[in-house]
């Protein structure tokens, strides 16, 4: 709570006081006068100080508003700027003349306009109000963690620091129409039928006409067509076309491989707008869209519809799903902890607190019998103890088993005599007289004989107090202050806190989640051991393949597959997906596959620009391998795009011409007619 | 080829920083209080001799008023005390008899006390509103840090009149607190162990403890109970305002300190049997999901 400078300031008047009180007033007692006047100052501005904390900054309270297109809403736009509002106020007696307020960014969106952290006098009738700007770049889960408090005296003595949890998720809907209000979807031709429909060419109740055929009674009276039945002179019937709905159902791909990645720009999150704007473009024209979602363990699918509702809970899920962050596993404890603790500390100053989250010193101590040698230091120990036990137990003479241990016993017994009567022969003792000489042989002689447990206790001290000091020490303090927080979070008492410091796996998993909720990107290693890429995920074609059969199975009339996911690196393990893309394509149902691309990959077909061929010159070595790993990367998609393309599958990059349109122009064809260019 | 728009954009000088650091008539305000208090000290220790120590402070803290200077304080009081002590600049110094006995109350000694306490004051505030406010924040994942200073807006209405009257009060209870510690005893075989001096003499030796030694005991037992008597009130009012997760994070701590000796034995062991299973199952010597 004392700043750098109270504790400056207090130093000197504690000088001026001691020698003003106990060296000068011979002289003269200004300074005394002069220590106990500035004392006085400070004691009163600390009890100030003291009282606005207690009084003020405990009672503080945070309240926040978004606003976006001039109104108060529960959930924002991606893309669109949108205002936060946050009201501070406390219902104090005294007055905060200094307080910093400073609302913590959600990792999912960039400061716009103003300023998050502005400073301000507060009272009780006059609160502090804190406004400013943010943007969403893209789909996911905005996050407001709460309002960081600085309070601080006029003079710059005394420091508090709180922080008012005011922990809120706000979903980000990804985009359909941009700034202008101007929508994806092109105009169509006048000739398509109605909006949400398409023609299917068997009989039905369509606007279409399908067929004539000859009357059969009971066929309605105006289905009649009069002038074909004149010119055959036999009664004919029209038979009309049905207008089934256009259905689409996209797949998402949420395994762990597309979580990576800055947030906002991860592949899952761009696939995730994707697939917002197909959703959004063909709910427009009245299509029905249906949306599952899967990883490598399980899907969840929502029915194809096309009420409002279904297209909110649908924007939602894309925007769960967006903001999704791998699972970090394998990821190393220390480093999990140099992240974790600083956000621990700054969103939970009063459960880091060191008074209450205390590391005492015997818990930092490193214990000697963990290590093998510590065994044979403790005999080092205890063997004057050991050798009088043995000696007093079994006699000089014994004969245990047929050896005689005690011989080495007698042996050390008379080294020690020897080296004793050596240290009274030749130090200071030589020189004393009547009792202090006794004494003085005795503490010769036991110094002889305690020799190997001196020896042993100053390696067992020097073992145990290396904990106290260096990197290690600050790891574990800064751990073990983390599982307890931790166990607070949950619940779970202080059975976890030990818990958590010992098993790294389940620290690994419990720090993970902690900052996956916060959105901070946590740091996983993309190869395991061997060198192989952990983020392949080949678990995830068979759930892939399994829920697209189960759309077959329960589809009624042709649909649209449209599969978002990464499976440029599956080659080998597409065959599930292969044989349910061919069950698809037996039904006439369409299969469109689209694949994340890397950032700043070039496609396939992209030719090389000059500068990178020039003639004679050699590449660098990053250039060298971002082009094997270029090369790499075409081949796996060449090999997918065949795969599939031999199952009927369509198979683009998401940075291809414009994957919507794609999208679009296909349910166009599937109901009937394409659009105009 | 410069143009006007060039000497436009020149970065501004160091005369210019400084116009534009007082350019609010609050942070004037402030700055003057301060150089007033410095023109005290100056007169005041011109009075009693020491007119270079008086130019030295007068100087430095000026300066360090203007430019911000965060040492200054310190070397101003370090100044001001070896010229209180050495008037004339050099050792030795001379003894008062009388200083004990006359030195309290003294206008001058008032003036002095005032004018120091209103020139820290206002160069500390000062110092927060152009510097540096409050600590920075320990580095945090994720942001910067930058100096927190205060806003020369949030300086209210009647500040200065506030700084001046509690100058006033500091200054009365620092001579006060003062007149009762040199009139004090030490009387162990008394009802009370400190007593008021009867005798107003020069030098008082009716306690049982010598007259430093009796200052010495006043001194510290008065921040000592003070201490405990604050640590005793605002104690208690921090756990009237402790939060039920704070109140929760203690009872966690307290009883893992209890039981962690056990804890850790049973960690130990647990974690023990954890790598154990993993290196046969990685030996091969065991499939997973048979019996361990």
């Amino acid at each position: 709570m004392l700043t750098a400078r109270g504790y400056w300031f207090l130093t000197l008047v504690a000088l001026l006081l001691a020698l003003g009180v106990l060296v000068l007033p011979d002289y003269t007692v200004v300074p005394a006068i002069l220590g106990l006047t500035l004392l006085a100052w400070f004691t009163w501005e600390w009890v100030l100080f003291q009282v606005r904390v207690y009084g003020c900054a405990t009672r503080l309270r945070a309240e926040r508003r978004l606003v976006q297109g001039g109104r108060e809403v529960p959930m924002v736009w991606a893309g669109l700027a949108f205002e936060v509002r946050v009201r501070v106020s406390h219902d104090g007696f005294a007055r905060l003349p200094f307080v910093y307020l400073e609302d913590r960014l959600p990792q999912a969106a960039d400061l716009n306009a103003g300023k998050n952290g502005v400073a301000f006098d507060i009272t009780a009738d006059t609160p502090a109000n804190l406004s400013f700007t943010l943007k969403a770049p893209g789909p996911g889960v905005l996050r407001f963690e709460g309002v960081r408090v600085r309070v601080a005296d006029v003079h710059g003595f005394f420091h508090h620091r709180r922080f008012l949890r005011d922990g809120i998720e706000t979903l980000i809907l990804p985009p359909f129409t941009d700034e202008e209000g101007r929508q994806r979807a092109d105009k169509r031709m006048n000739t398509l039928p109605p909006p949400g429909g398409h023609r299917l060419r068997r009989p039905g109740s369509g606007s279409e006409l399908l067929d004539l055929r000859d009357y059969i009674p009971g066929d309605p009276p105006k289905m009649i067509a009069w002038k074909a039945s004149a010119r055959r002179d036999r009664l004919i019937t029209k038979v009309y076309e049905s207008d089934v709905p256009v259905r689409a159902v996209l797949f998402l791909d949420t395994s762990e491989g597309v979580r990576l990645g800055p947030p906002g720009t991860t592949p899952l999150a761009r696939m995730a707008a994707l697939a917002s704007g197909v959703a959004q473009a063909a709910a427009s024209n009245r299509d029905l869209v249906g949306l599952t979602t899967f990883d490598e363990e399980a899907a969840a699918a929502m029915k194809p519809a096309r009420t409002r509702i279904h297209m909110l809970g649908m924007m939602r899920r894309l925007a769960e799903v967006a903001a999704l962050q791998p699972t970090p596993r394998g990821a190393p404890p220390e480093q999990l902890t140099r992240r974790a603790y600083p956000l621990a500390e700054e969103l939970y100053p009063d459960l880091t607190n060191r008074k209450l989250n205390t590391m005492p010193l015997g818990r930092l101590w490193l214990p000697m019998l963990d290590k093998w040698w510590g065994w044979v230091v403790l005999l080092l120990i205890l063997s004057p103890a050991l050798t009088t036990s043995s000696l007093a137990y079994f006699g000089p003479n014994d004969n245990v088993l047929g050896i005689y241990p005690n011989k080495i016993a007698l042996w050390w017994i008379n080294f020690t005599a020897y080296f004793g009567n050596y240290l009274i022969r030749h130090t200071f003792v030589r020189s004393l007289d009547g009792f202090t000489r006794i004494f003085g042989a005795l503490v010769c002689l036991l110094i002889a004989f305690f020799v190997p447990s001196l020896i042993g206790g100053l390696i067992w001290f020097i073992h145990g107090v290396r904990g106290w000091f260096g990197r290690k020490k600050v790891e574990l303090v800064q751990r073990k202050r983390l599982c307890a927080v931790m166990a607070q979070l949950d619940g779970s008492g202080p059975d976890a806190v030990e818990r958590l410091v010992h098993d790294d796996a389940a620290y690994a998993v419990r720090v993970g989640n902690f900052l996956a909720d916060r959105q901070v990107r946590v740091p996983v290693p993309l190869y395991d051991e061997l060198g192989r890429y952990r983020f392949r995920s080949p678990a995830k074609v068979p759930v892939l393949a399994g829920e697209l059969v189960r759309a077959v199975s329960r589809a009624r009339d042709n649909e649209l597959y449209v599969i978002l996911a990464d499976l440029a690196e599956l080659g080998p393990d597409l065959g599930p997906l292969e044989k349910a893309a061919r069950v698809a394509r037996a039904r006439k149902h369409h299969v469109m596959v689209i694949l994340p691309w890397p950032a700043g990959l070039p496609g396939p077909d992209d030719k090389p620009t000059a500068a990178d061929a020039l003639p004679g010159r050699r590449p660098a070595t990053a250039a060298t391998v971002r082009d094997a790993l270029a090369k790499h990367y075409h081949e796996q998609f060449r090999r997918v795009r065949r795969a599939l393309g031999r199952a009927g599958a369509t198979v683009i990059r998401v940075n291809e011409t414009d994957p919507v349109r794609v999208v679009l122009d296909r349910l166009d064809r599937l109901r009937g007619l394409r659009t105009r260019r | 080829m410069s143009t006007d728009a060039d000497t436009d954009d020149k970065p501004p000088g160091f005369l210019d920083a400084v116009t534009e650091r007082f350019a609010d008539v609050r942070v004037r305000g402030l700055l003057f209080a301060g150089l007033g208090g410095l023109a005290m000290l100056f007169v005041v220790m011109f009075e009693r001799g020491a007119d270079v120590g008086g130019l030295l402070i007068a100087v430095l803290g000026a300066a360090g008023l203007v430019l911000g200077w965060r040492a200054s304080p310190a070397f101003v009081l370090l100044i001001l005390l070896y010229f209180l002590v050495f008037p004339y600049g050099l050792p030795p110094p001379e003894e008062d008899p009388f200083e004990l006995e006359y030195g309290t109350f003294r206008v001058a000694d008032v003036l002095m006390a005032a004018a120091l306490v209103m020139y820290l004051s206002a160069h500390y505030r000062l110092l927060g509103i152009t510097r540096l406010a409050m600590p920075n924040e320990p580095g945090g994942f994720g942001h910067k840090t930058s100096p927190r200073t205060r806003p020369a807006d949030l300086i209210r209405k009647g500040e200065l009149l506030r700084t001046f009257t509690l100058t006033a009060v500091v200054v009365l209870v620092g001579q006060i607190v003062w007149a009762v510690v040199i009139n004090l005893e030490v009387d162990t075989l008394g009802d009370s162990p400190l007593r008021f001096a009867d005798n107003t003499g020069v030098r008082r030796d009716g306690g049982d403890l010598s007259p430093w030694r009796t200052r010495l005991v006043a001194v510290v037992g008065l921040l000592f109970f003070g201490t405990l008597f604050a640590r005793l009130v605002f104690g208690y009012w921090r756990l009237r305002t402790m939060t039920p997760a704070e109140g929760a994070m203690l009872l966690t701590d307290a009883g893992w300190d209890e039981t962690r000796r056990e804890r850790v034995r049973v960690e130990g062991w647990r974690m023990w049997g954890v790598k154990r299973v993993a290196d046969r199952v990685r030996a091969g010597k065991l499939d997973k999901g048979t019996k361990r």
